[in-house]
């Protein structure tokens, strides 16, 4: 058995695919990936299919030692180099294939919100409600911890490492379409939702707390609960919305002023706390549009994935034994 | 279409936009069919409404303009109906109160609230199945667990009837050890 001996799980890494459809007229929350494009990449610089699950990393990422044989891994979404032991160290963008006895050790990932960490092969483990995706509130999988062992599903190492020539898509405001409640607000209250900046506060997989310019209710704060998409932006009663992502509750009561668009979630994800975001009101024809654009987006930047060169991986164990650098090596 | 998740005045179609549009799945919704049967079950939760498994219920009391006691005595006379199950697994929104317990939900969510809480807001009550954040008030706990993440299992369906039986803390934590130990089965609470 392949195998990673995890000797920190770091701040909150949990395997995520695209989520655990199906089951959400019991209440079970869809999860997946907070970043699936970032998901998608990774995966295909490994050789996987793209819904694969693999290791969702916030903020401090693990440390991670190979045992009983090789396997090929990617990181994707950060700046933060992927540390090997022994003075080398690999960019994210870029494959790299672990012998046994390898250690991976991801330092702290400031840049962003979520990175993601594939292996060639996937883990060997069984689905839940169809999916590996952790929800940890369910006890349906839970964070990595030191100690835990994660078994790898294994697959043949084909072909030479390869990298990612584009960086991950989108900037600019973050698009929504208005409501499903939208009529429980003033006009005001939206006219200030679309023109104001929110800054990032507090985050989980659950949900984004943003402040900003308070949205005020015309019906106040309460609505019959109903059903909730990843991206909605409820409002409570104090005005200052909160974003749901990945492990949101099915369905909630808070009125929803808009949700965000499909395509922008991805975004969403990578937010890191402190920065200022902006919402630009879209209708649904144009939202599936959009989405449809994005998917091309991420099937181009697949198509481009390139062999590494020889000698990249060489330059940068030099350039590190040299300390000519630190932090960020080699960026594709 | 990927799923639809059915709520007390709407059900949510969730679709995947590289498939097909709102407008083509709007088309193609059936015409209104006959309301389902059901079999309703009527369950007898077992309900410690004391201390730390009550931090709201002084709120709750004051809110009413009534005792703690007088509130518990009504939780304990009520029989609700599941509603609809939603927010987290096998979670069942159940009513209703009377209008003087039907405060409304917390203006700001708090973040954290135990496994087997029971809460009300808005003349309704819930059962967290899981550890969640809420922004409903805590009047009770009960040791009874209604989603079995293992066996891929919910306890309650709509349609269902719940009532609580009041038990106290040492009853409270005997019911704990025996769930715990799996020397319990949740079908002893059918009434």
């Amino acid at each position: 058995m392949t195998y990673f001996e995890v000797s920190r799980g770091g701040a909150f890494t949990t395997l995520q695919d695209m989520g655990r459809y199906g089951a959400q007229a019991l209440g079970v929350p869809v999860s997946g990936a907070l970043d699936p494009v970032a998901l998608r990449l990774a995966n295909a610089l490994v050789g996987n299919p793209g819904e694969t699950a693999a290791l969702e990393i916030r903020l401090l990422g693990p440390k991670l030692t190979l045992a009983g044989g090789q396997a090929r891994v990617a990181l994707v979404g950060t700046e933060t180099p992927l540390t090997l032991g022994s003075g080398r160290s690999v960019p994210a963008g870029q494959s790299i294939t672990l012998a046994p006895g390898d250690t991976l050790d991801l330092a702290s990932t400031p840049d962003t919100g979520v990175c993601t960490l594939a292996v060639a092969g996937g883990f060997d483990r069984a689905p839940q409600f169809g999916s590996l995706s952790t929800y940890a509130p369910a006890g349906l999988g839970a964070p990595l911890a030191a100690g835990d062992q994660l078994a790898l599903a294994g697959a043949p190492l084909v072909g030479p490492e390869r990298r990612l020539r584009q960086a991950l898509p989108g900037n600019g405001p973050i698009r929504v379409v208005l409501g499903p409640q939208d009529d429980h607000f003033t006009q005001e209250a939206i006219d200030t939702f679309l023109s104001g900046a929110y800054q990032v506060g507090a985050s989980n997989r659950m949900g984004l707390r943003l402040s900003g310019p308070p949205l005020t209710h015309s019906k106040g704060h309460n609505i019959p609960s109903d059903g909730i998409v990843t991206g909605a932006i409820q409002v409570p009663g104090d005005g200052q919305p909160i974003v749901l992502l990945a492990d949101r509750q099915t369905t909630g009561g808070y009125p929803k002023i808009a949700s965000v668009i499909s395509a922008d979630l991805p975004r969403l994800g990578r937010l890191t706390q402190g920065t200022q975001i902006t919402f630009e009101a879209v209708d649904v024809a144009r939202a599936e549009t959009l989405r449809r654009d994005l998917e091309a987006e991420i099937q181009r930047t697949v198509s481009q994935i390139e062999p590494v060169p020889a000698g990249i991986e060489d330059l940068s164990l030099i350039l590190m034994r040299e300390n000519l650098i630190s932090g960020v090596v080699g960026e594709s | 279409m990927i799923e639809t998740v059915p709520s007390y005045l709407s059900v949510l179609v969730h679709y995947d936009p590289l498939k097909s549009t709102q407008a083509e799945i709007l088309a193609a919704l059936p015409e209104e069919g006959p309301p389902p049967t059901i079999e309703p079950r009527h369950w007898v939760f077992p309900v410690c409404f004391e201390g730390e498994f009550a931090p709201d219920l002084a709120h709750v009391a004051d809110w009413a303009g009534r005792s703690p006691k007088a509130v518990v005595d009504e939780m304990l006379a009520a029989t609700q109906v599941v509603y609809m199950l939603g927010f987290a697994p096998g979670q069942p929104y159940m009513g209703d109160l009377p209008d003087h317990l039907a405060l409304p939900r917390r203006k700001s969510p708090v973040p954290r609230v135990e496994r087997g809480s029971i809460l009300i807001a808005t003349g309704k009550t819930v059962i967290y199945s899981v550890v969640n954040p809420t922004g409903w008030f805590v009047v009770g706990r009960t040791p009874a667990r209604i989603f079995d993440a293992a066996n891929e299992a919910v306890l309650l369906a709509p349609g269902d009837h719940v009532s609580f039986r009041q038990v106290d803390a040492p009853s409270y934590a005997d019911l704990e050890a025996r769930i715990s130990e799996g020397r319990f089965d949740p079908h002893e609470m059918l009434a």
